[in-house]
């Protein structure tokens, strides 16, 4: 008899050997000093270059899911460079991420990265690699003196949630929201069919 | 309890001690755990767990479930997400973005009292027929 009556189904695992896989969490307080020292010691060894590390571009996520956020990403394209008026191997020297990979798609986003770059530079102060004998482009001394590392996030990418735009008026469109919006689906949905018959 | 108060000691000296003689006390004679549920416990599992065995619906490859990322969001609720800050005056709406506040559908729920300017990625239709009737319009952004 293995069951009876209106009762829960059995669903028991009697042979995992879960104590095999437990994973203990004593080491977290140890864990949390280490990376706090380890931070505090990279912070020091970059001094005095900011402790955030490299500027970060501000992209758009991937997919219609993420794709109206915005968020740090891995470098600026050389098309930012190009238009703030970086060169390439300068940029890395100066604290500035590069990636060759990623493509201004929107002139919008172009825009974007490249006030970033510039708010950046405003506020960059580069040492000289000789005190004695500072080069074109280096700050002076007084800047230098007065410098301090910046343990806040560079330029922090935000998405800023408040409805901006000012009360205009109602011009009503031709046709419904709602027409359209089912006038595209069918649209989309229709357009191999249609792309055949024509072809015929 | 201590065993010589148990009333199994009476039962000691006889063949199957209370168990039977034809049915035996075996250990698992209908099978361990959930065996037979198609077979000898059929009616059981018919009877108080329909719907236990078999599969509903259509396959999809590759369920990736951004694209169905559409958070919604009722009339009842809209004028929340609208800016304090604005007035609508002399004819004026005010405009309030539906994707910017993080929803992807505007749905009929609720009543429309005031005109709003709308932006939204999708909206319904009962939903558009209210806001228009209120004197808004329903503006549609990617």
């Amino acid at each position: 008899m293995g069951f009876r009556h209106n009762n829960q189904l059995p669903g028991n695992h009697f042979r995992k050997d879960w104590q095999r896989r437990v994973k203990t969490w004593f080491d977290q307080p140890a864990r949390k000093l280490r990376r706090r020292q380890a931070r505090v010691a990279k912070a020091a060894a970059i001094a005095p270059r900011p402790v955030d590390g490299l500027i970060r571009p501000a992209v758009r996520g991937q997919t219609f899911k993420y794709n109206t956020k915005l968020r740090a990403g891995r470098g600026f394209t050389l098309d930012e460079l190009k238009a703030a008026g970086i060169r390439r191997k300068e940029a890395l020297s100066i604290g500035i991420s590069v990636d060759h990979r990623r493509k201004n798609r929107s002139e919008e986003g172009l825009a974007l990265n490249v006030e970033r770059l510039q708010a950046y530079k405003t506020r960059l102060v580069v040492f000289p690699r000789k005190a004695k004998k500072p080069k074109a482009g280096d700050a002076d001394a007084a800047a230098v003196a007065a410098a301090t590392q910046l343990t806040t996030p560079i330029l922090p990418v935000t998405n800023d949630k408040t409805q901006t735009e000012a009360p205009r008026a109602v011009v009503q469109d031709k046709l419904p929201a709602f027409f359209r919006l089912r006038k595209t689906w069918s649209d989309t949905r229709l357009s191999g069919k249609r792309e055949k018959a024509e072809k015929k | 309890m201590p065993t010589r108060f148990s009333q199994n000691r009476k039962k000691r000296g006889n063949v199957s001690a209370g168990h039977g003689r034809i049915g035996k006390h075996r250990k698992h004679p209908g099978g361990r755990g959930l065996a037979g549920g198609q077979h000898h416990h059929r009616i059981n599992m018919d009877k108080y767990h329909p719907g236990y065995f078999g599969k509903v619906g259509m396959r999809y490859y590759h369920k990736t479930l951004n694209k169905f990322h559409k958070p919604i969001v009722n009339l009842d609720k809209i004028h929340t997400l609208a800016n304090p800050e604005h007035v609508a005056a002399d004819g004026k709406a005010i405009v309030i973005d539906t994707l910017k506040a993080g929803f992807g559908k505007v749905l009929a729920k609720g009543r429309v009292s005031k005109p709003f300017i709308i932006k939204a990625r999708f909206v319904s239709r009962r939903a558009e027929q209210k806001i228009v009737e209120a004197g808004g319009k329903v503006e549609l952004v990617a």
